[in-house]
């Protein structure tokens, strides 16, 4: 079992490096840089951009600027400077990781809290009104875009008087210490994100364990667990759930990075302090490094999740073994 | 290929009897009939701006209402339709002809070939395919080209995972062989025997894809990073609309649905082309 995780851990380093290139490479396509746009100020003279290009770094070829970039990062853990903010990227997407894992991590448990039983109600109900009814609004919600979605909820909690929209907190509890009211006040807030960002997946966990457990429900050691008088109760969860739950779990890994970063346009219509609506920005404004970091970030949290999703498999069903 | 007509067929047969699948392709065939007839269709033209009647609540003039320009909604949604379809198409093309032709080299080569198609494939599964296209049509300019070549170029790992698979089993199998033995060139082996023989997941995917791709275009338009004004699209519109959500519901609201209920038809139709291609589930 360790060898097994070290070996996928020195398996990432080479896919890493691809990544990082092939990012750095996508950015450097991107006509003009973070100087640019100064050239266009009036009250910027030419010369000032000159200095500022120098300065930066961004007069030297691009693989220099590479280099430089992952020897920081080797030698001193050093992620490269935001231009935009004047301050390490490190620093930058730390003070948004937060929330950010906050939120992804709780429209996830949402998700799975609902699909999962949900899902095993459908199937055991199979063609019953409820499942039609769950068939439906599961296709709706795979359908619906999750900021269309963000935008018609705040609509209504609007229309109903309501005031808890946008953002996590009422603007009173923006920096204020943490008391019982600040976290009744996020959870009035959160319940809108959850729902717009969770219902996509939720309606695609909902199917696949609708799915699965109808394919184990039809397998032969089913029949046999009902057929040695084995309460239905004992059989469905004891037998059929813990097979037809383990394909989802290999799908978790993959999970919680895409919610943390997928999610980018519903966090700017819900104005979330999360990492999306910051990616977007530092995109649109070329802060290469912010860029570059964050990307990298992301590839990291997948090929971890995925790592992780993999030793979870072998820790719940038993008949996987890594030598 | 004897076999495929039978197949189709049996493909059809099941399509017939699934009434999800009919209710999507119902809609897909209206939807490409509004999209064909935009301009006899649409009750004003799309781009008319008529300051005088801004943000009109829907009427018997204004089905729809009017946006912030007093432009007819409703003309703007027939005409969105046109961009939503065609990036779906031509995304999907794209997509679909790099993953086959690429899943069709690494199955049927294997060794180093398949080797450095992995790795590629490995890369792009480390990002959300929404991320990956943010970031490419922000690096190379909004617009209508470049949204469908974001879109197809960060969608075609399904499609060469599937044609990969494929291939992996069928290349022993006898009729390869015999198409082998009787001297036929790979590329004949592997567009004539192979792939009308994977071709059933691979029409799955691609109607699922169209449903990604519409919603992917969606968000990339809504972030202002799609078609450029004063050309409609929907999740321009959408976007639009977003900040008077109060004063003027229906700005946003109809193209919000428009895409819904496109997504959902590609959706529908996909899932039940699955099933019907499914022979588990055939009765």
């Amino acid at each position: 079992m360790f060898n097994y995780i070290v070996r996928r851990i020195l398996s990432m380093i080479p896919l890493l490096i691809l990544i990082s290139i092939l990012s750095f490479t996508v950015i450097k396509l991107q006509p003009g840089e973070f100087g640019s746009q100064y050239f266009n100020n009036p009250r910027v003279s030419p010369e000032t951009v000159i200095q500022l290009r120098k300065r930066l770094g961004l007069d030297q070829p691009a693989y220099r600027q590479y280099l430089k970039w992952v020897k920081g990062i080797i030698t001193e853990g050093d992620f490269g400077y935001s231009f935009a903010y004047k301050r390490p990227v490190a620093e930058l997407i730390w003070e948004r990781m937060g929330w950010t894992v906050t939120v992804a991590s709780a429209t996830m448990l949402f998700t799975w809290l609902l699909a999962i039983p949900i899902g095993i109600y459908s199937a055991t109900h199979k063609y019953s009104f409820l499942d039609y009814i769950f068939t439906f609004i599961g296709f709706i919600g795979i359908s619906i875009p999750n900021f269309f979605l963000a935008l018609v909820l705040m609509y209504l909690v609007l229309a109903q008087g309501g005031t808890a929209v946008g953002g996590l907190f009422s603007n009173e509890y923006i920096g204020a210490p943490w008391s019982w009211a600040k976290l009744l006040d996020l959870l009035k807030h959160i319940w809108i994100p959850l729902i717009a960002i969770g219902t996509a997946g939720m309606a695609g966990l909902i199917r696949q364990m609708r799915g699965n457990l109808l394919d184990v429900l039809g397998r032969q050691y089913v029949q046999t667990a009902r057929a040695k008088g084995l309460k239905e109760r004992v059989v469905i969860y004891k037998h059929a759930v813990r097979n037809a739950i383990n394909p989802l779990i290999s799908m978790l890994g993959m999970q919680l990075p895409q919610l943390i970063s997928g999610t980018i346009i519903s966090a700017i219509v819900l104005n979330l302090p999360t990492m999306g609506p910051f990616f977007y920005d530092a995109l649109i404004n070329q802060d290469q490094y912010l860029v570059m970091t964050f990307l990298m970030f992301s590839a990291i949290m997948m090929l971890v999740g995925n790592l992780i999703a993999d030793l979870l498999l072998a820790w719940v069903d038993p008949r996987i073994r890594y030598d | 290929m004897h076999s495929l007509p039978s197949t189709f067929q049996v493909v059809l047969h099941q399509l017939k009897k699934n009434r999800r699948a009919k209710v999507g392709l119902y809609i897909i065939i209206l939807i490409l009939i509004v999209a064909i007839g935009a301009p006899l269709l649409s009750p004003a033209h799309p781009e008319n701006i008529n300051l005088g009647a801004s943000l009109q609540a829907p009427s018997f003039q204004h089905w729809l209402g009017t946006d912030k320009l007093g432009r007819d909604i409703l003309s703007r949604i027939i005409y969105g339709s046109r961009v939503s379809l065609i990036v779906g198409v031509v995304a999907v093309g794209i997509s679909g002809i790099i993953g086959i032709i690429l899943g069709a080299i690494a199955g049927y080569f294997g060794k180093w070939a398949d080797h450095f198609i992995m790795r590629l494939v490995d890369i792009l599964l480390a990002f959300p395919s929404i991320l990956l296209a943010i970031t490419l049509v922000a690096v190379l300019g909004a617009s209508l080209w470049n949204v469908m070549l974001a879109i197809g170029l960060v969608s075609w790992v399904g499609y060469a995972r599937v044609v990969r698979g494929e291939f992996l089993s069928k290349r022993n199998q006898e009729f390869v062989l015999a198409a082998k033995t009787s001297g036929a060139s790979y590329f004949r082996i592997i567009f004539r025997h192979m792939l009308p023989n994977s071709m059933a997941p691979i029409i799955v995917m691609a109607t699922l894809g169209m449903a990604g791709a519409i919603i992917t275009e969606s968000s990339l338009s809504f972030l202002g990073l799609g078609v450029q004004p004063p050309t409609p699209s929907w999740g321009q519109m959408l976007s639009d609309g977003r900040t008077i959500m109060r004063q003027a519901w229906w700005v946003s609201t109809f193209p919000g649905l428009a895409i819904m209920i496109t997504v959902l038809a590609f959706n529908l139709l996909g899932d039940g082309l699955r099933d019907a291609m499914d022979p588990k589930l055939r009765n």
